[in-house]
């Protein structure tokens, strides 16, 4: 939600540029035809809106004027034409336009949400959910609105003006000069204006967004602002922002208010001028009187275009954000690609780092030439204080990151020559807070192995000791868990996440074990079921828990990217350093929680 | 919620503006009529001038004569050009104001529905943010908030017009030509009666239309926010699929009602073209066959634009307003939600005089009215001890601080601070006397020098570095980019759990509390800077009551007094030597700690 709302912060460019347009065109080029036809229909919609004055005048000279009904049947047979085929112009328009409108969002939300699905995990580090919902939302939007309906006025508006001065020129030039004078004031005063309106709508929206951002605060620091006692001096600051909001917002406004007007009077100075020397001409004899009556309709119809082409022409710049925005997003190169080429195929779970250097930020290196070697089957324990590049490590072996220097081999190939897909298959990645779907718990177990049958994953779920309380939820299997799994306790996610890796069948497994504490039963639960998948894989676990370490077949100690200690259990508590204190201290915490939750029972 | 109740509430919001708003209707009214002139001087021009017939009114007639009557004017035409131009600038300047004065309204509104809002945010009771989502909340202080304005300072003030509008031309038609305003407004029934009947089809499929679009939302927040699992399985393709699915779903939904609306624009549209025809052509026989003189004709031939344009804005208008209603009742809910005390009489207690004495006379507490979590808790202390509650997770400890400070209410018993009732104490002067450094450590998005400074308004940046050198946050903050300047919180830079909460402590501790608890505020500080904290804490002993909450030895040991709570009962209390002499939960906790400390190779791991 907050994404745009920051963005915004940033200025953007004043003017039009079709550089940025241009990235979108294969999205609309799906619908050049209807686009090309929707051009033509506004055409023609202008050419008959500019036609009725003049079929007036045509009325006016040769039936009133001359008192007769003449032929005016034909008159009203024709007039009556063109207004059905003006309302055939109305389907046809609201019809292409939609179709367009439609088509283009469906086309580039399915062609961003592909783009940034293939995105490596490094930019959704960089990139928070709710500023890419509103790229794909909201922004498409705009831009799909501008790509149509934008379109059939400012063609509308450019027809209706070209045929208008057409017509003018045909029934009187010195009439005609009056109106084709007036674009150049009217074109610098609406540049003018809109520059300026768009400027203050910028401040409204940063400061819309500063108010949101309150609203947000006030809301998860509720229980702190109450604490403290801030209230009042929270209000005074808030009052003051809307304060500020209001008046930019009736400033803007009142700019806006302001241009309408001038268009207007501009406009009626011309009419008030071909009023004058129209009546002048007719009382000379030099203009007919439809001509003066038409010159005079046909002023006023033009100013109607000219306010359009000048807030087309804002929407325009305004929506230019959210068009480079997408445009930036759809060019961005994907930085891990599955090599075409890669291979297909299975590992044995020989895994060896060399050299391995990377950091997630230039210049800030969180692994330097780093160095381990991992047998087919081995379990490694990974420990060490939070930041010390625990993550990083299981992280780059499941390719989710690349190393900038050095290579990571499995069973002795560079692991960037195998299929990514294929990779991410036989390496399970359990997480320290497992993420589930909003769909049933069948579905969830399913995740990486769609063709797996009910049963399948009921002997999953019966291998890491899930099965119980699946059965007593709601539905069993077919339970919805709720958005994040959040109908489900932690304790229960963990064992869903561990049944979905069950299916998996991966050679080397990943475990990030999760220090928040679950209820003693299930926490057995969990031990039990991760001891069991372990067992024959290849094992890198981010240890917390002081069985899973000391099961381990080899420890590792990180400290500031690189090993400092490294053997089994016995070994290392002998040495007395840095796996010594580690150890005590989650030693301490367990017993801890130990003794405080037998009393809380 | 009543229907009326949303209206209600509507005009109280205006009421304060009615004069803003009685002058934009005003203006509104001087604008369409001075719009609506121009016309008419053509007309005037034409008929009479130019042309030689007949004035009917008696005041027209007078006017021309004033100025000379038909020889001088056409002499001096360009008179009917100056009056063109004068009236068009009066028309520009009202409505200037028209459209300034609706959006002040509208703004002002806006401005008193955020801070309303924004009230009922800060003051609401406790549970009222149990009850409603923050992204909902927000939801309703944004775009509902945004909806009521644009009806406000756009459609409210459009209707007005467009009514002026349709009595004004229809009083010049009828005064024109009686049968030529029949002629005008033939297919006007229809016009409107096809308007409202379609807005009202169309209204369900606009609401499928915003559930396929919040769906798509949520399909794609899904995927977002467990990518690393899509991921980590290389299910992309999937995630894919069903992303592709929902979006032709909504595609689907939205052509379903292009077609509809293609149709009635269509028919619309031919209607309106079709009444300017009519008026054209039976016009012109009438002029023809010399019942109408021209001037007229004309003036009908736009004024039947002027009268199409209002009647099928009402349609719009009419299916805008049901949208803000709804709004307007969302947002009626969150104001009306129950706040703490929103009126206290601060000034009647001088806070500076209480000393920090608490007593708990059998307080038994329940938040959902069946399990009890505080079960009949009495316990008293003096003002200057330094006391501590020790227990699991869940045993009631942060409840009576949440007691305490009257965040929640008891059910029964009595919350006494230096002796008096604390209900009878208004809510900012007890929250001054007692300091929390609470569990969860919110920051807001601010600097760290204002993060510190927030309860206390202003204060010296000597003595920030003070409370932050206390709190052992001081170092930390001299290595951030900025140092105190540096903006943390949401949109700032990052912190650690552990120097959220130092930072925590250093706010609570600048302002002069009398009592400050720590409620379980250091489990992620590490024991060493932990114990320095505590050492420095110490100074306050016999100054200031001291609590703290903690399930660490070494958080607690050190107080006066330690409380033992289970289960939302006091099972035990005393000095930390006395307690680990009983067997007790103390006890049993100690001893693991002890071994472990003092063990040498004490640690025999089970397996």
């Amino acid at each position: 939600m907050y994404g745009p709302v920051y963005e915004d912060r940033q200025e953007h460019k004043a003017r039009f540029d079709l550089k940025v347009w241009r990235g979108l065109w294969r999205f609309v080029s799906h619908y050049r035809w209807h686009l090309l036809g929707l051009v033509l229909v506004m055409i023609l919609v202008g050419l008959f809106e500019a036609t009725f004055p003049y079929l007036t005048k045509y009325a006016i000279d040769n039936f009133i004027v001359r008192k007769s009904l003449e032929n005016f049947w034909k008159f009203v047979v024709l007039y009556f034409g063109l207004v059905v085929f003006q309302a055939l112009n109305t389907y046809l328009l609201v019809y292409l336009a939609w179709k367009i409108e439609n088509g283009f969002t469906f086309e580039l939300r399915n062609g961003l949400f592909s783009k940034v699905m293939d995105m490596p995990l490094a930019f959704f580090d960089k990139n928070q959910t709710g500023a890419l919902i509103s790229r794909v939302m909201s922004d498409v939007q705009r831009i799909s609105t501008i790509m149509s309906w934008q379109v059939v006025d400012f063609v509308w508006a450019f027809s209706t003006m070209a045929f208008i001065v057409f017509y003018m020129l045909k029934l009187d030039l010195k009439l005609a000069i009056f109106v084709i004078l007036s674009v150049p004031p009217l074109a610098l005063a609406s540049n003018f204006f809109q520059v300026q309106i768009l400027k203050r709508f910028r401040i409204v929206r940063k400061l819309v967004a500063d108010i949101t951002g309150l609203f947000n605060e006030h809301l998860i620091g509720a229980k702190t602002i109450k604490i403290l006692a801030v209230e009042s001096k929270l209000e005074d600051e808030f009052v003051t922002k809307a304060e500020e909001l209001k008046r930019t917002a009736v400033s803007a406004a009142a700019l806006s208010a302001f241009y309408t007007p001038v268009v207007v009077f501009i406009g009626n100075l011309v009419t008030a001028l071909i009023l004058v020397s129209g009546g002048v001409g007719v009382s000379e004899g030099t203009v007919t009187l439809g001509t003066v009556i038409a010159a005079i309709s046909y002023s006023i119809q033009f100013f109607e275009p000219i306010q359009q082409l000048a807030r087309i022409l804002a929407e325009v710049i305004s929506a230019q954000a959210s068009a480079e925005r997408i445009v930036e997003l759809l060019a961005t190169p994907i930085e891990i690609s599955d090599d075409v080429n890669g291979l297909e195929l299975g590992i044995e779970g020989d895994v060896e780092f060399e050299n391995v250097t990377f950091g997630y930020v230039e210049g800030q290196e969180v692994l330097k030439n780093f160095n381990l070697k991992v047998r087919k089957g081995e379990r490694l324990a990974i420990v060490g204080e939070t930041g010390a590049g625990k993550t990083t490590i299981v992280s780059l072996l499941a390719r989710f990151y690349e190393p900038t220097a050095g290579r990571i081999l499995i069973d002795g190939l560079d692991y960037r020559r195998i299929k990514l897909s294929a990779l991410r298959k036989q390496i399970g990645f359990v997480l320290q807070t497992p993420h589930l779907f909003n769909d049933t718990v069948a579905q969830n177990i399913r995740y990486g192995r769609p063709d797996a049958s009910i049963d399948d994953i009921i002997v999953a779920a019966k291998l890491v000791n899930a099965h119980d309380f699946i059965l007593k939820l709601e539905d069993g299997y077919e339970t919805i868990v709720g958005e994040g799994g959040s109908k489900l306790s932690t304790g229960q996610r963990q064992l869903i996440a561990l049944a979905r890796i069950v299916l998996l069948n991966p050679k080397i497994l990943v475990l990030d074990e999760a220090t928040s504490s679950v209820d003693p039963y299930t926490e057995h639960l969990i031990q039990d079921a991760i001891y069991k998948l372990l067992h024959g894989r290849t094992s890198f676990v981010i240890a917390h828990r002081l069985s899973t370490i000391r099961n381990a077949d080899r420890i590792i100690v990180i400290e500031h990217g690189r090993i400092v200690e490294e053997g089994n259990h016995e070994q290392l508590m002998k040495l007395r350093g840095k796996y010594y204190n580690l150890y005590i201290k989650q030693f301490v915490h367990e017993k801890e929680s130990e003794i405080l939750g037998e009393y809380k029972l | 919620m009543l229907p009326v109740a949303v209206e209600k509430f509507l005009l109280k919001v205006l009421k304060k503006y009615q004069f803003i708003y009685m002058c934009s209707i005003l203006f509104s009214l001087l604008a369409v009529v001075f719009s609506r002139l121009v016309p008419l001087i053509v007309k005037l021009a034409v008929d009479h001038v130019l042309q030689e017939s007949q004035i009917k009114s008696s005041l027209v007639r007078t006017i021309l004569e004033l100025f000379g009557g038909r020889e001088i004017l056409i002499r001096n035409f360009w008179l009917f050009g100056l009056l063109v131009v004068l009236v068009s600038f009066f028309n520009g300047l009202f409505s200037y104001f028209r459209d300034k004065f609706s959006a002040t309204v509208g703004e002002s509104v806006a401005r008193d529905l955020r801070t309303e809002l924004d009230f009922t945010i800060l003051r609401a009771k406790l549970s009222f943010y149990n009850k409603y989502q923050t992204g909902d909340v927000i939801q309703r202080c944004t775009s509902d908030v945004d909806t009521v304005r644009q009806f406000v300072s756009q459609d409210l003030i459009a209707i007005w017009r467009n009514l002026f509008m349709l009595i004004f031309v229809y009083y010049v038609m009828f005064s024109l030509s009686p049968l030529m305003t029949g002629i005008s407004s033939i297919f006007i029934p229809a016009l409107i009666i096809s308007a409202f009947l379609f807005y009202k089809k169309v209204e369900k499929d606009f609401v499928e239309i915003e559930e396929a679009e919040g769906e798509l939302t949520t399909t794609l927040q899904e995927s977002l926010s467990g990518i690393r699992v899509v991921k980590a399985f290389g299910r992309e393709d999937f995630e894919k699929e069903k992303f592709f699915k929902r979006n032709k779903h909504y595609r689907e939904k939205d052509l379903y009602l292009l077609k509809k609306m293609a149709a009635f624009w269509t028919i619309s549209d031919f209607m309106a073209l079709a009444q300017v025809a009519f008026v054209i052509f039976v016009g012109t026989y009438f002029v023809v066959k010399g019942s109408l003189t021209l001037g007229t004709l004309v003036v009908f031939s736009t004024y039947v634009w002027l009268l199409l344009w209002p009647v099928r804005e009402f349609g719009i208008l009419l299916s805008r307003y049901g949208r803000v209603r709804i709004a307007l009742s969302r947002i009626l809910e969150i104001v009306s939600a129950e706040k703490e005390e929103p009126k206290s009489n601060e000034n009647a207690f001088s806070y500076e005089k209480l000393r920090g004495e608490i007593e708990f006379q059998d307080v038994w507490f329940s938040y959902d009215g069946q399990n009890n979590v505080l079960k009949g808790v009495s316990f008293k202390i003096s003002a200057g001890e330094t006391i501590a509650f020790f227990g699991p997770t869940g045993a009631g400890k942060s409840t009576i601080i949440a007691l305490l400070l009257r965040l929640v209410k008891p059910q029964k018993g009595r919350i006494l601070l230096d002796g008096i009732h604390t209900e009878k104490i208004p809510l900012q002067v007890l929250r001054r006397v007692i300091g929390v450094v609470p569990q969860e450590s919110f920051l807001f998005s601010k600097t760290v020098r204002e993060n510190i400074m927030i309860a206390r308004g202003e204060a010296p940046l000597e003595e920030v570095v003070k409370v932050c050198e206390v709190a052992a946050i001081h170092d930390d903050i001299l290595g951030f980019k900025n140092g105190y300047e540096t903006v943390v919180g949401e949109r700032g830079m990052t912190l650690s759990g552990g120097q959220r909460q130092r930072l925590c402590i250093a706010r609570t501790l600048i302002s002069n509390h009398s009592v400050i608890v720590f409620d379980d505020s250091m489990s992620a500080v590490d024991t060493e800077t932990e114990r320095r904290i505590l050492e420095r804490l110490a100074e306050f002993k016999g100054k200031k009551t001291m609590i703290i909450i903690s399930h660490r030895i070494s958080s607690v040991k050190n107080a006066d007094k330690i409380f033992v709570i289970e289960n939302g009962m006091i099972t035990d209390m005393g000095t930390h030597d006395e307690l680990i002499k009983r067997d007790s939960l103390y006890a049993k906790v100690w001893k693991v700690e002890r071994l472990i400390l003092e063990g040498e190779r004490g640690v025999r791991p089970r397996v």
